[in-house]
Order: C-alpha cells, then structure tokens, then sequence
C-alpha cells in the first residue's frame, strides 16, 4: 500500500509517494517517486530518490545563498540532477537533468534536454516551504532531516584582490625601511664630560674601598687592595692640610675615643686580636676616613664601628682635599676597648707588638710592603705631622681646581671691604678677560682674600663649567694665605658679555 | 517564618534554543551579520509603518524582554550596525542576535501575505518591463526604505557611499524583500540565523 504526503502551496505542490518498512506503520520511510507540480508550468518535474535528495539539497543550499547574497558552491565535482541558477530580476532557473535509467542504452541523438524552468522569487519560496514542511514532517522520511551549516570561510572570496589588500602594509613597511636607513647616518650626540668628575680623588671613593672589599680570608686580590687603598689614602692624606693646634688635636683625640667607646658599648666586637686603624677626623669630629693597617685589619672591619661612624660626603663635588684632617691611631682590643692615639703621642708599645704578631702570622701577605707602609707610621708622630705638614704647603700652593672649602676659616666681616674687595674683582675679571661672550650665562662663586687676590672658585651651572678654561680665573688665582681673611662673591657674565659681582651673602 | 532563598533563575526562551551557536573565532556577533539583521528590521519597517511599535509587542510574545528590555535598548541592539549614524560601539552578544532574528521572522510571517503581493507585483512589472513607479505600494514601499535608510547610515562609510544611487538602493530594498519571504518560511529562524553567518565560520 503506497503512502502519499502532500503538500500543497499557492503556487506548487509536493507529492510524495512510497512505502513504509513495516507493513502497517504510517512512516514513509520508502520513497518510490517525488513529484513537484507548480501553477502556471505544465509539466511537473518528478523523479525517484535520487532525484528527490539533489532537490532539496539544491533548494536549501540556494535558498541559504539568496539569504547571505555569498554562493553555496555545490560539495560535488559532478553536475548535480538539480540545479538552480539565477535568473534576470526576480526570476531563477531550475535545472533538472534526466534521469538515467540504469539499464538504458545510450543512444545517441536522443538525448532529452535538461529541462530548464524558470521560477519566479515567490515560487521558488513555495517549493522551498514545501521542502521544509515535509522536513518538519517526522513521518516521511524521518533520516532526511534539515541540515543548515554557515559556509566556510573559504567559500568566501574577499571582495578586493590581494594585490591591492596588500598595498597598504607593503607601502608601510617600505617607508619604514627607508627611513631606518636615513636615520641609520644620523650621529650619535656625545654628551661634554664635565672636569669635576675627572679630578676626584676624594675620601668617597678611598672609604668605599675597604666596606666593598669582602671580608674572605687572603686572597690575592686582597693584599693588592689595601695597598691600593693604602697608596691612595696615603697620597689622599698628602694633600690635606694637618690639624696642628695641639688643642684640638686633644680636644678631637677624646671626641673619637668616646664616640668609639659609645658605639663599642652597644655592639662589642668578637675580636681575637687587636686591629689596628689610621683614622682620619675633620676639624668638626666627623670620621671621614680609616684605613686597616694589617690584612686582618682588613678582614674583620665589618666587626668595628668604623664603618658605621664614618661620615661620607653627599656630594663627591663639594668634597675638598683643602679641608684640614687630624690622622689618628686606632687599635681595638680583643677586650672590646678601643684605644686612640694621637700623632703627637708616642707610639705605643703595644700596638708594635700586636702589629708585629700580625705580621708573622699572615704569611702570605707581602711583608716587605706592609713594612714599607708601616714604617712612616711607626715613626714618631711629629715628623709625621711634619711630613703631611709640608706635604699639605706645596700642594695648597696649587691652585685648587674648581673646589672650595665648605667654609672659610676666617671671613671679612666690615662691609666696606667687602665693598671694595668687590670693585676689585670686577675691575680684575674685566681687564683680564680675553673672551668677552660665551653666549650663555656663567655663574661663579669666587673666594678673594683680604688683599684682593683671588684664592678660589667654583663654577655654578654647567655653562660655567664648559667654559671655565677661556675665563681669567683660574690665571688670576693664586694660593691662600692663610692668616688673611676671605669672602666669597658670585660672579656672573650674562649673555651680552656684562660681569656682575656681588657679595655671595648679600650686601647686608 | 522567613526564609531567605536565592533568587530563581528565569529559563530561557526554548526558541533561542532552537538556534544553534555557530563555531565562531570570538565571542560575540560578526560584522557582517549586524550589518543583515539591521537591514532586514529596517525592511521590515519600511513595509509596515508600526512596524517598531510590532517589534517590542513580539518581543513581549516571544518572551525577550530580558534580551530587548525597551524601546532604547532595542535601538541601542540595533545600532551596532558599523555603517550607522550613532554607531554604538558595543559587542552585539549572539544571545541578542538570535532575539532579533525570533523577532524579524515573527513580524514577517505577520506580513506575509503583503511580501508575496510586492513580490508578484515586482514580477509583473518585470514582465512588461514597466519601471517601479507603476505599482503603488511597492513604489511606496521603495521610497521609505530609500529614506529610511539615508536617514540612519553614515554617509561617510564607504558601504554606504555604494548606495548613493537610488538605483542601487532599490536593488537593496528588493533583495530584502525577497530574503524577508524565505523568513516567513516554516524553518525561517534557522534559515535566517544560519546565513548570517555564511563566510564566518573556519
């Protein structure tokens, strides 16, 4: 018994027409033929199963592709039964191949057309809501179900050509290429490198030295430090001016021996001998410097106070090897005391002793050397005090370069002189000048001393310093005496070429 | 006694079911299917003058008020359309998407019967090869798409610049017309929702 579905539209009908696999149920699972009848076309189109599956693939690929307005290519190679093109305007046409009968002979010249109807818009629709009836029908033909998939993106041809797609990049890159080449010559600007930095030999870098020294046992590099802190200290110190007023040299030596006993209270060193130290002590009290004096000195310098006491300037420009220093000795005891010696003391005993201990036990430190370095220092203090002394004279001869004291010793106080001192300088700087524009600002601090001589000076911002050398300044200056007191002035040449003085704590 | 219980959460609609999520690379909707959702509305508008005052009733109907909560928002949905005037620069989510697409194929199947007339009357006038003027409502239709769309879109946009021409926008306005009429199909929510993503998917 032939089961028939129909489904019927304005403007076509769906016939199908099959059997069920079981006798008596209602499913048409079979389908014998399906037949399209549409208004207005005489012939319908019909065909068997084969034909009926490439019709509603057709539809529903051509329909999806009428939706998106992107062509569903078709997943075969080979010319499907049903086809549907598009047609002018409303119209579209439906292909529909022969079917080949699979016993037929072919026989040549008779070969039917496809045939070729043309559907208008709302007839296509009507076939294609057919189609979808008979999907949503669950009892005809329940394993043909509706498959709706979005096309592949490689379906999908970008509406530009990849010529013109690429331009845009290509063009940028291009530009960028060619500018890294331009710019590849463009020099590299070098920045000036400023005289103060060349000339420090200041406390800051000699106490850095022994706190950046580890603490290890001998090493090599170990006796080449503390002879290069030593040789540097050594020479540092040459350049200082001593303290030689036996009072504050006093006064200083019981300032450090409690500020020592102070910090050896709260943290007692676990010492097994004495270390020896030279310390060196601004006229304020400050430790601006040590040094160990034998290589365990060296080694157990994190276990004194010293390195928690010094002082270390904040600016390494402000610094002055003029600034007067007292060289003090230093042995902390395995006691947890801690004795200072002045230079005017006579060297005591037991440091010998101790020194000597060491030098016999660190047998791979240079003895030679350390003797060297230490056979000054054991020498009586005043020919010490002597050497630095004059070793201090000659070398505040030279014209300190670019540095002042942070104070002045002794400072003219009548505002008249001041007055004077100040035409003079000008009166100096004007006849002495060779260039007379630098085409910046500079700005000095000048130090003159009473009788009009220039003792010292400073540049003030970074013109000054780049064009120092072509001012009459560091010609014009001359060593400090020191009974005559000084004042400073700031000195600026504007950019016209004008020098002004004035006074640099103002006129009142 | 009081009892303090979370608050239930409100199932979906089973029709946002029906519509699968389609393997995309990002999360939300893609540029293209904003652009085809907004033109069908906009159609869909020029056909039938309350067609915005339909919308939010079908949105009602169908159950998205949680999707398309107002007049504002649904404007707010709609003008994710990159070639708008007050484009809003906020991801379409697909959720929202398959709202408008529910709601497209509702107010179609409403004007079915008005979509074939235009249909058949475009057909005729092919046939004798009369221009559009001649057929009232289809002219009149023609005319406030062509209106409706030069007020909203951005003329700055090159898509948009495409369809300077009166011409060109006639051809648009038709093709719409026809794609509204497959919507009003049995299968049009998923015929719709699946084009839109045609070209989008690996």
């Amino acid at each position: 018994m032939t089961i028939q579905r129909q489904y019927v539209l304005p403007n076509c009908s769906l016939i199908l027409e099959g059997l069920s696999n079981n006798g008596t149920s209602d499913v048409l699972s079979l389908l014998a033929s399906a037949e399209c009848k549409f208004v207005g076309i005489e012939r319908p189109i019909s065909g068997g199963l084969a034909f009926f599956q490439s019709l509603v693939e057709t539809i529903s690929q051509y329909t999806q592709a009428l939706l998106s307005g992107l062509p569903h290519p078709p997943a075969k190679a080979e010319i499907p039964i049903v086809q549907l093109k598009p047609g002018e305007g409303p119209y579209h046409h439906l292909i529909v191949q022969p079917e080949v009968l699979p016993n037929a002979e072919p026989q040549p010249g008779a070969e039917a057309a496809a045939d070729n109807i043309k559907l208008s818009t709302v007839q296509l629709f009507d076939l294609a809501e057919a189609i979808d009836q008979f999907f949503a029908d669950t009892q005809t033909l329940p394993d043909l179900k509706l498959q709706l998939a979005p096309l592949s993106r490689r379906y999908v041809r970008p509406s530009e050509p990849l010529a013109q797609r690429a331009t845009p990049p290509l063009l940028g890159l291009g530009a960028l290429a060619i500018a890294a080449a331009g710019l590849f010559w463009l020099p590299i600007p070098e920045v000036p490198e400023t005289r103060l930095e060349t000339e420090q030999s200041g406390l800051s870098t000699e106490t850095s030295e022994p706190p950046s020294t580890p603490p290890e046992t001998s090493t090599p590099a170990d006796p080449t430090t503390p002879e290069s802190s030593l040789s540097d200290s050594s020479s540092a110190d040459s350049a200082r001016p001593a303290i030689t007023d036996p009072e504050q040299i006093a006064a200083l030596q019981s300032q450090l021996q409690s500020e020592l006993d102070k910090a050896l209270l709260i943290e007692p060193p676990e010492l097994e001998e004495a270390l020896p130290y030279q310390v060196s002590v601004a006229e304020n009290g400050d430790i601006i410097g040590y040094k160990p004096e034998n290589d365990l000195a060296l080694a157990n310098i994190d276990q004194t106070p010293l390195p928690n006491l010094t002082y270390l300037p904040l600016e390494p420009d402000t610094d002055q090897p003029n600034e007067p220093v007292a060289q003090f000795q230093v042995v902390f005891n395995p006691d947890g005391s801690a004795a200072v010696l002045s230079p005017t003391d006579e060297a005591p005993i037991p440091t010998l002793e101790t020194r000597s201990e060491a030098e016999v036990d660190e047998a791979e430190v240079d003895e030679a050397e350390v003797n060297e370095i230490e056979a000054p220092e054991t020498q009586p203090a005043e020919p010490e005090a002597a050497d630095i002394g004059s070793a201090a004279e000659p070398s505040t001869r030279q014209p300190p370069i670019g540095q002042l004291s942070r104070r002045i010793e002794n400072r003219i106080e009548s505002a008249d002189q001041i007055a004077t001192l100040n035409t003079q300088l000008r009166r100096d700087i004007i006849e002495n000048r060779d260039r007379r524009e630098f085409g910046e600002t500079l700005e000095y601090r000048v130090r003159v001393a009473e009788d009009g001589t220039i003792v010292g000076y400073e540049a003030h911002n970074d013109a000054a310093e780049t064009y120092l050398d072509e001012t009459p300044l560091p010609e014009l200056t001359q060593s400090a005496d020191p009974n005559l007191p000084q004042t400073d002035f700031l000195m600026v040449i504007t950019e016209g070429g004008i020098v002004q003085v004035s006074p640099w704590s103002g006129w009142n | 006694m009081p009892v303090q219980s979370p608050p239930v959460e409100l199932s979906k609609p089973l029709l946002l079911e029906k519509l699968a999520d389609p393997d995309l690379v990002q999360d939300e909707c893609p540029r293209r299917a904003k652009v085809q959702i907004d033109l069908i509305l906009l159609a869909l508008e020029a056909l039938d003058l309350s067609a915005s005052e339909a919308m939010l009733i079908a949105a009602k109907d169908l159950g998205l008020q949680d999707l398309v909560k107002g007049r504002v928002n649904l404007w707010m949905i709609r003008s994710t359309n990159p070639l708008r005037k007050f484009n809003q620069r906020r991801p379409l989510s697909l959720e929202e998407t398959k709202a408008l697409v529910l709601i497209a194929c509702h107010l179609s199947r409403k004007l079915t019967v008005l979509i074939r007339q235009l249909l058949l009357g475009y057909q005729q006038l092919q046939d004798k090869s009369l221009s559009l003027e001649h057929h009232f409502r289809l002219a009149d239709y023609l005319s406030r798409f062509r209106s409706h769309f030069r007020a909203r879109m951005n003329p700055k946009r090159t898509t948009v610049i495409n369809y300077a021409d009166d011409e060109k926008l006639n051809e648009l306005a038709l093709s719409l017309l026809g794609q509204l009429l497959f919507c009003t199909g049995t299968h049009g929510e998923q015929r719709l929702w699946t084009s839109l993503f045609d070209g989008e998917v690996s």
